[in-house]
């Protein structure tokens, strides 16, 4: 049984299936982008472990095919299996390990990027101070406790726990939250302006004027879905206080009093706070004279850590980001009037790995190429005599 | 064999949990603004990111706290220009030269809106200074009277910024009225803000 098994995660046959399986999926999932759009269907298909059918809803659903996770996952293991088995030490194939140690280092990468890495964005305006960023494509609902001197206790809860019904008790809230309606995209318009039929569902705050008009999810790739929850708060140890309307769309949080202390609720793009500030000095714009094509793109930022004592401008341009802290920060854009710049932070712990495989997969190939070459040379030579 | 299959379905098990963002997060941070983001801000997303769809609608439709409420009327003045106002704005106008500018916000929420030291604070900590004890900032509040309301009114002056800001309660519903800009504009600015806000009537 255990030879089989080993067999099996060895055979070439195991490769050639996983490789045809991935072409099936970036197929599908290619074609998937027309209806589900870009980040959607790299959900579904590539970051997932299988792709399943129906993929709406909350009902009974079935695997259909393996995701991009399964598949370079197991092609992964397939590699170091077959390459633990036939491994000889020999001066000969020591550019085949090369190569091989370069594509599972790639691999691998590629599986812990996928896990790991977290993409966010810093927008910033001259002058403007920031220790966080934030992810355009999650949100999260922030309850905050504002009734200390100096700080406020942020209790962050992501979007994918926000569902229809669903009571969110948490340590930190001295109150729970019932979910009453999530909507993944919505429209919000005044009820004046909704029509005499128009309800709000919320009783609380901006929300008790507001009617919420659920939409389909955006597959644009220049929009993302507006998400809008009705939410009651319910003491741990009293009535209700009421339902409020939290949505991104409403532009800014909502306070109310709850044991003694003062609450804000908003719905908005989750942070991811630092322990070091970015400001931006200046941004630069530049455009080839004459045209509007742009030249290049400069923000000149000073960055503070206090716990390092680090406080030092820098210059963040095309193709020279700022690394730090395991962090880098790119230069990704700017406001339409230059007012502001907008930075792509990236944290991905394994970002050395592709530069490492490329390298050891050259120097694989070197050898192995360098060793044939002088043999042929050496055989060629000798013949010659 | 048992053992190695236990091990296989352990680490099969232990990759598919390998998810981000799926826990709920405490943390602490300093004060933070609690107001709406800066005009503009909504469509400042990246070039190579995705800007929101954002619902129409709630621009000019906010403040009333009914549909048959009527909204307040004010007298503009001249030198002042209306701008689109954000998502969360009753009204939006520009004071002051075009690199000089003067942003003034009218924003409402209904229910108290906070405390008057909570949101001094705020606005003191969004141009740089420390927040001040309750009994400081009292201090620093003057009343303002119009024929229609009395407003509470301060005066913030930062190191490069500064923000004045008057707001009043009635019928249930605040009101909040903030001009920030650099320190000289706003003092240009000032005398035509507080006319601005003694015409307001609801």
């Amino acid at each position: 049984m255990l030879r089989r098994i080993i067999d099996l995660i060895t055979s070439l046959k195991l490769t050639i299936v996983c490789l045809a399986a991935g072409m099936v999926l970036i197929f599908t999932g290619t074609m998937a982008q027309v209806h589900l759009g870009i980040h959607e269907a790299q959900e579904r298909y590539f970051q997932s472990w299988v792709v399943w059918w129906p993929m709406e809803g909350n009902g009974f659903r079935l695997p259909i095919f393996p995701g991009g996770h399964l598949i370079g996952a197991v092609l992964l293991v397939n590699l170091i299996a077959a390459h633990v088995k036939r491994f000889r030490w020999t001066s000969k194939k020591i550019g085949i390990h090369l190569i091989h140690a370069g594509l599972i280092i790639m691999l691998a990468g590629g599986l812990f990027t996928d896990l790991f890495a977290v993409e966010s964005h810093m927008r910033l305006q001259r002058g403007d101070t920031k220790n966080y960023s934030e992810d355009q494509r999650h949100m999260e609902l922030a309850v905050i406790d504002t009734s200390g001197n100096d700080l406020d206790q942020v209790t962050a809860i992501p979007e994918s726990l926000l569902k229809n019904n669903r009571t969110i008790d948490h340590w930190s809230l001295p109150f729970r939250i019932v979910v009453r309606n999530f909507y993944q995209n919505a429209d919000l318009k005044m009820l004046r302006d909704a029509g005499p039929a128009a309800k709000p569902i919320a009783n609380q705050g901006p929300g008790a004027m507001i009617a919420v008009r659920p939409l389909p999810r955006t597959t644009a790739q220049d929009e993302r879905d507006v998400p809008a929850a009705a939410i009651e708060i319910v003491p741990k140890e009293g009535n209700s206080l009421g339902t409020w309307l939290v949505s991104d769309a409403l532009g800014a949080p909502q306070t109310f009093s709850c044991g003694g202390r003062t609450w804000m609720i908003a719905m908005r793009t989750a942070r991811y706070y630092k322990p070091y500030s970015v400001t931006l000095q200046k941004f630069t714009h530049e455009k080839y004279a004459g045209t509007e094509i742009p030249k290049n793109f400069a923000s000149k930022v000073t960055l503070i850590d206090p716990e390092r004592s680090v406080n030092r401008d820098v210059l963040i341009y095309m193709n020279h980001p700022l690394r730090y802290r395991g962090e880098t920060f790119y230069q990704a854009g700017f406001q339409q009037d230059d007012r502001a710049t907008i930075l792509q932070v990236v944290h991905n712990p394994s970002f050395l790995a592709p530069y490492v495989a490329c390298i050891i997969v050259a120097a694989g190939l070197l050898w192995q190429f360098g060793f044939h070459l002088f043999g042929f040379a050496r055989q060629k030579r000798t013949a010659t005599v | 064999m048992k053992v190695r299959l236990a091990y296989l379905s352990f680490l099969v098990v232990a990759l598919m949990a390998c998810r981000r963002e799926s826990d709920i997060k405490v943390y602490r941070v300093s004060k933070a603004p609690l107001e709406e983001a800066e005009p503009g801000q909504q469509a400042a997303m990246p070039a190579n990111a995705p800007s929101p769809s954002m619902p129409g609608g709630l621009a000019s439709g906010m403040p009333t706290r009914d549909a048959s409420a009527s909204p307040p009327k004010w007298t503009k003045p001249e030198t002042w220009n209306e701008v689109p106002p954000s998502a969360m704005r009753f009204a939006s106008f520009n004071a002051g030269a075009t690199d000089n500018k003067v942003d003034v916000s009218i924003v409402t929420f209904s229910g108290e809106g906070g405390t008057d030291t909570d949101n001094v604070n705020r606005w003191r900590q969004q141009i740089g200074l420390p927040p001040m004890t309750p009994a400081a900032v009292t201090t620093q509040i003057e009343p303002l009277k119009s024929d229609d309301a009395t407003f509470s009114l301060v005066d913030i002056a930062g190191a490069n910024t500064r923000t004045l800001a008057a707001w009043t309660r009635r019928d249930g519903q605040v009101w909040f009225f903030k001009a920030t800009g650099p320190s000289a504009a706003v003092e240009k600015e000032k005398t035509n803000f507080v006319k601005f806000v003694q015409s307001v009537r609801f």
